[in-house]
C-alpha cells in the first residue's frame, strides 16, 4: 500500500512539471497546462500524507 | 529568504526530535541526523513566499541578465561557505543552540535585548509572508491591490484580507503550530517544482509574445538579456541593482543564519561539520531557481504592459499555472509564516518568561497582521532583509569570535558565565559598536545597506576582542589587587 501511495505522489510530481516542459516545448495549451497542475497538485495532497514522515 | 526554522531539522528516515528538546545542553550522540535530513530541510525552508517578491524586485531594481545570474551563483556560493566553514564547524563542536551560547558569552540581559531585536525583525517579515497570501486573496475577490510605490493600505478590500488571513495564520500557530510544521514538509517538494512551474511558463510566454526561437543556450541567453533582465534604469523609488549588489544581497539575506549564527541551533544536529553544505539545496533551489523563476513572470508582466508595475505574487502566479499557482502562493506564504510567528513568539517569551506561550503567539501574530496591512514592508523588501542580516550579524561575531580567537589570544571564552554577568560589556560593544558604526555608514557615508553587513562582521569581531582583552585584564589585576 506504502509503495503504491509513493508511485501516485511520484505520479503527481511529475504531473506538476511535465506540463510546463510540454508547454514550453509547444505540445500542450495553456488552459490544459492550468488544469493538469491542479490535478497534479490534487494527487499531491490526497497520498503524500500517508507515507512521507511516517515510521516505515 | 527563509524563517529559522524552530525545530530540529527531520527526513523520512529519521525519528523527529522535537523543538525544545536540548534546549540547555549539547546534543547527544543518539539524536545527530544525517546530510539527507539537512538537504529536505534546507531546501523548503529556503523555498519560501518571500521568494515571490524578491524575484521581482530585482526586475525593478534594473538588474541585467549577467549581473542576475552570476551574482547569484557567486552570492550563494559565498553564502553555502559561509555556512560550511563559519557555522557548522562551531555548531558541531559546541551542540548548544545559539541563544545557550549567547547566554554564556553575553549574560542573561543581552541576549534578552537580542531576542527583541530578533522578535521585531521576526515580525515584520512574517508580515510580508502575510501580505504575499494575501495577494492571493485578492485574485479570487478582485478588490484594489497594494502597487509597488504603495507604503499604507489601498482599502478596505485589502484590509480585510490580510485580517482574515494574518488571523488564521495567528490562530494556527498558537494552537497547532506542528500540524502546520509537518504540512509545510509535506508541501515542499510540490512547491520547489511549481516554482520552476512558473518559469518554465513565464519563459515559454516570452517566447511566444517576442516571437523569438531558442535553439541553443546561446539564443537562450540572447533572450535573458533583450528581454528579460534587460538592465537600465531601476523602477521608481528602487534601488539600481548591480553585480555585487546582487552577489551581496544573496550572501547576506540569511546573514542572520549562517555568519549571525542563528543556525547553529540547526546543524548542532548534524553528525558531521561537512553537512553545512546542505544549505546549498536551499540556495540553488530557492534562492537561485525559484528567484529566477518569479522574476521571469515578472518581466513578462512588464514586457507586456510596462505601466503595470505592482508586484502582486498573486495575480502572477494565477495567470501563469492557474489555481495550483494561487495555492502555491498562500501555501508559500502560510507555511513560512507559520514558524516565523511561532519564532517571533519564543523569543518575546524568553523577555516575559511567565507569560504562556499561546498568549504570546496570539500577540505577536497580531503585531505581525498589521505590519502586513502595510505593503511598504514587502514592496520594499530587499532593502528590509539587508537590515535584518545587518542587527542579528553582528552577534555571530562574537560568537565566532568567543570560540576561535580568544583561546588563541590567551582570554578566556563564556565570560559572562564564568563571572556571573548579566550583560558582558564587551560583547554589548561590539554588537551596538558595529551596528551602531554600520548604521551611521549606510545613513552618513552613502553605503549601501547591502554592502553594510560584512564590515559590521569584521569590526564586531575586532571590537569584541579588544574589549575582552581590557576587560579580563582588568578582572585580572582586581582579582591580583
Amino acid at each position: 500500500m506504502r509503495r503504491a501511495l509513493q508511485g501516485l505522489s511520484w505520479l503527481a510530481l511529475l504531473g506538476t512539471i511535465a506540463p510546463a516542459v510540454l508547454y514550453l516545448s509547444g505540445g500542450l495549451e495553456l488552459a490544459a497546462l492550468k488544469t493538469a497542475m491542479l490535478l497534479a497538485t490534487l494527487l499531491w495532497f490526497l497520498t503524500v500524507p500517508f507515507w512521507m514522515e511516517r515510521p516505515r | 529568504m527563509s524563517s529559522a526554522s524552530a525545530e530540529a531539522p527531520t527526513g523520512p528516515a529519521v525519528e523527529p526530535v522535537a523543538a525544545g528538546e536540548f534546549e540547555r545542553e549539547p546534543v547527544p550522540e543518539r539524536a545527530r541526523l544525517g546530510f539527507r535530513s539537512f538537504v529536505g530541510m534546507y531546501a523548503g525552508e529556503h523555498c519560501a513566499g518571500t521568494e515571490l517578491m524578491i524575484g521581482p524586485l530585482f526586475v525593478a531594481s534594473g538588474v541585467s541578465a549577467f549581473d542576475l545570474v552570476v551574482g547569484l551563483l557567486v552570492g550563494n556560493a559565498l553564502a553555502v561557505l559561509s555556512w560550511l566553514v563559519v557555522t557548522a564547524p562551531i555548531a558541531t563542536r559546541v551542540r548548544l543552540t545559539l541563544y545557550r551560547q549567547l547566554e554564556r558569552i553575553c549574560g542573561r540581559r543581552l541576549v534578552t535585548l537580542y531576542n527583541l531585536a530578533n522578535g521585531v525583525m521576526f515580525c515584520f517579515l512574517a508580515g510580508s509572508m502575510i501580505t504575499v497570501s494575501a495577494t492571493a486573496v485578492g485574485v479570487l475577490f478582485g478588490f484594489p491591490m497594494p502597487a509597488l510605490g504603495d507604503a499604507y493600505p489601498t482599502g478596505l478590500g485589502w484590509v480585510l484580507a490580510v485580517l482574515a488571513v494574518g488571523g488564521l495564520i495567528t490562530v494556527v500557530a498558537a494552537f497547532g503550530y506542528r500540524s502546520v510544521a509537518r504540512f509545510a514538509n509535506l508541501a515542499a517538494p510540490w512547491m520547489v517544482l511549481v516554482f520552476v512551474a512558473f518559469g518554465l511558463v513565464g519563459l515559454s510566454e516570452f517566447l511566444r509574445t517576442t516571437g523569438s526561437e531558442v535553439g541553443s543556450p546561446g539564443e537562450l541567453w540572447r533572450l535573458a538579456e533583450t528581454a528579460i533582465w534587460t538592465g537600465g534604469d531601476p523602477l521608481p523609488g528602487q534601488v539600481k541593482f548591480g553585480f555585487w549588489h546582487v552577489v551581496f544581497f544573496a550572501w547576506f539575506c540569511n546573514g542572520a543564519m549562517h555568519l549571525g549564527m542563528s543556525d547553529l541551533s540547526v546543524l548542532r544536529f548534524a553528525r558531521r561539520s561537512w553537512h553545512g553544505l546542505a544549505s546549498g539545496a536551499g540556495m540553488y533551489v530557492g534562492h537561485f531557481l525559484a528567484w529566477l523563476a518569479a522574476s521571469i513572470l515578472y518581466a513578462l508582466q512588464l514586457h507586456r504592459d510596462p505601466a503595470n508595475t505592482d508586484v502582486l505574487p498573486g495575480p502572477m502566479a494565477w495567470q501563469a499555472c492557474g489555481v495550483a499557482g494561487l495555492l502555491c502562493v498562500v501555501v508559500a506564504g502560510w507555511t513560512t509564516a507559520n514558524p516565523t510567528i511561532y519564532r517571533a513568539g519564543l523569543a518575546f517569551q524568553a523577555i516575559v518568561p511567565r507569560s504562556p506561550r499561546f498568549t504570546v503567539t496570539l500577540f505577536t501574530g497580531a503585531v505581525a497582521t498589521v505590519a502586513g496591512l502595510f505593503p511598504a514592508i514587502a514592496m520594499r523588501l530587499l532593502g528590509f532583509v539587508a537590515l535584518y542580516g545587518l542587527v542579528l550579524v553582528p552577534m555571530g561575531a562574537v560568537v565566532f569570535a568567543d570560540f576561535w580567537l580568544l583561546p588563541r589570544l590567551g582570554l578566556r571564552s563564556w565570560w559572562a558565565e564564568r563571572r556571573g554577568l548579566r550583560v558582558h560589556p564587551a560583547a554589548g560593544l561590539a554588537w551596538g559598536g558595529s551596528l551602531a558604526a554600520a548604521l551611521l555608514a549606510v545613513r552618513f557615508g552613502g553605503l549601501p545597506i547591502y554592502f553594510a553587513a560584512l564590515p559590521a562582521w569584521f569590526l564586531a569581531i575586532l571590537l569584541y576582542v579588544v574589549a575582552s582583552a581590557v576587560v579580563q585584564r582588568r578582572a585580572g589585576e582586581e582579582a591580583a589587587g
